[in-house]
């Protein structure tokens, strides 16, 4: 397994921030919110109206405590309906439009509508600077060859950290996201003469290793000098991460971020995406950037440390449409940097867990994320991918899980498919509390994602027509 | 401030970007030196003259 580089030994100013007591980030969180304050106070009616509401002044911040407690908080709902009143930034925007050098918008995968950010120039340099923050941390430096796999460009912030974040490294970036098939990547990682560093979501690095491994390459025989593969925006079982590491020959690094942190907002850093004893890794939050709460979805009280509760961000540096108590509904298993055992002050969250409340479906009775069935799915090497649908059938609940062989495993008899669906049935079973139908489809019935995975479909309400 | 006293001033951000470049820090010196860049970007696209 090739070692990488220590950061903190590399970078003076990171080892500053992982030396600070506990008292110092939070003086340094304070003074950086009250600054933020007082900015949106005079220039976003949105905030002036909350901090109003709260009977709240800039100078009445006075501690972090008492912000937690007195703020509103703000969601995705709100942030819609402030677009619709004040197209198309919301009264949340804080600088004036003419100062908005890059428009970002989310996803849209939830289906609800797509959040509009107005970044300001500094703010452009901050998502270079919150994308190079997590891959200098998880090794990458001036002059590696890094393999962007995320698509490149239009609206998304995804589309433009990483490659300010490459640049501002002084790697060479390859950005080869959306634009080419996989086979057409595999084929110039090939000629490249050498890649260090891939970023790549959780699903796209899947896909990327099955190709590799369908076509005969093994990955760390092809890429000896890599030394990072980083992943972000789904889980993964740690059986999953354990066969990458082996395939590649180097470590998997995770990070946490998202269109309302501009950028990642955590890094397991060179540790890696595995803990003491083979458990799971530890996500460093950069706490100075952003200020996290992670609270109970019901009650909004703090989650103790060691259960999963929503991440509530607050950006401290950011300019243009800057969250502030942002509820993100992403589910995060909380560890306090006094049980996280990294050796510095930051809070973290657990590496491949982190999912979405609002994606659970209510199956059954049972809760279920359908990261608990990637897990169950993913945790078997024979798989190359799945994907789940929720129906009603004569008014009962139903769900059906097609999944598809890796290429690699083309050659298993019709006992040994049988065993595997048996298996992965099992194991659905044991994670979710429900029993699915799991059959097998062709790997080509199934949708290749460039980014986010969206493996499950619930089509229930279609089954309730008269 | 006139387009001379433009010049000088990139020529001074310059001179000190240059010496941020030297730093050994992983995390600063590709920021530093993107800064530098830009700077040196700014100094060469007003150039007007062969004798500059």
């Amino acid at each position: 397994m090739i070692q990488v580089a220590d950061p903190f030994a590399d970078s003076p100013l990171l080892a500053r921030f992982a030396g600070l007591t506990r008292p110092q980030l939070e003086a340094l969180q304070l003074a950086k919110l009250q600054r933020q304050m007082a900015r949106l106070q005079a220039t976003s009616p949105y905030y002036a109206e909350r901090m109003a509401q709260a009977g709240l002044t800039a100078d009445g911040v006075t501690s972090l405590e008492l912000f937690a407690e007195r703020f509103p908080t703000s969601s995705k709902a709100d942030f819609l309906a402030d677009q619709q009143d004040h197209p198309p930034f919301g009264a949340r925007l804080g600088i004036a439009r003419e100062q908005v050098a890059l428009v970002n918008m989310t996803g849209g995968t939830s289906g609800q509508g797509q959040e509009i950010y107005g970044r300001s120039q500094r703010d452009v340099h901050q998502l270079g600077y919150l994308h190079a923050l997590p891959w200098v941390m998880a090794g990458l430096r001036a002059g590696d060859v890094a393999v962007n796999c995320v698509p490149a460009g239009g609206m998304t912030t995804g589309g433009w950290g990483p490659g300010e974040g490459l640049r501002i490294i002084g790697a060479t970036g390859f950005h080869v996201g959306g634009g080419l098939s996989t086979d057409a990547k595999i084929d110039l990682m090939l000629k490249l003469g050498g890649v260090n560093f891939i970023y790549a979501s959780t699903n796209y690095l899947h896909t990327l290793t099955e190709a590799l491994l369908g076509r005969g390459i093994t990955p760390r025989d092809a890429f000896p000098d890599m030394h990072g593969l980083f992943i972000a925006a789904e889980g993964y079982p740690l059986e999953w991460a354990e066969k990458i590491e082996e395939h590649w020959g180097c470590r998997l690094q995770e990070g946490y971020g998202s269109t309302q942190c501009n950028g990642f907002a955590g890094s397991t850093g060179s540790a890696g995406v595995f803990g003491k004893d083979g458990a799971r890794g530890l996500i460093s939050l950069f706490e100075w950037e952003t200020l996290f709460e992670v609270v109970d979805p019901e009650t909004l009280k703090p989650t103790p440390s060691g259960e999963v509760g929503e991440l509530v961000a607050t950006n401290l540096s950011v300019e243009g449409s800057p969250v502030i108590r942002f509820r993100t509904g992403d589910a995060a298993r909380y560890v306090s940097w006094e049980h996280a055992g990294t050796g510095k002050v930051w809070k973290t969250i657990e590496a491949g867990s982190i999912g979405r409340f609002d994606d659970m479906m209510k199956i059954r009775g049972n809760n279920v994320w359908p990261t608990a069935v990637d897990a169950a799915v993913f945790a078997h090497d024979e798989i190359g991918d799945y994907a789940g649908r929720v129906y009603t059938d004569a008014g009962k609940t139903e769900v059906e899980v097609r999944l598809a062989f890796a290429d690699h495993c083309a050659g298993l008899s019709p006992d040994e498919r049988g065993r595997v669906i048996g298996a992965v049935r099992e194991a659905i079973k044991a994670r979710t509390n429900v029993w699915m139908a799991v059959v097998e489809c062709a790997r080509a019935e199934l949708p290749e994602f460039a980014y986010k995975a969206r493996r499950w479909k619930d089509e229930r309400q279609q089954g309730y027509r008269l | 401030m006139t387009s001379t006293d433009d010049d000088a001033v990139l020529r001074a951000m310059l001179a000190d970007a240059e010496r941020l470049c030297a730093t050994g820090d992983a995390l600063l010196k590709g920021q530093y030196e993107h800064l530098r860049a830009r700077i040196d970007a700014l100094i060469e696209l007003r150039r007007v003259s062969g004798a500059d």
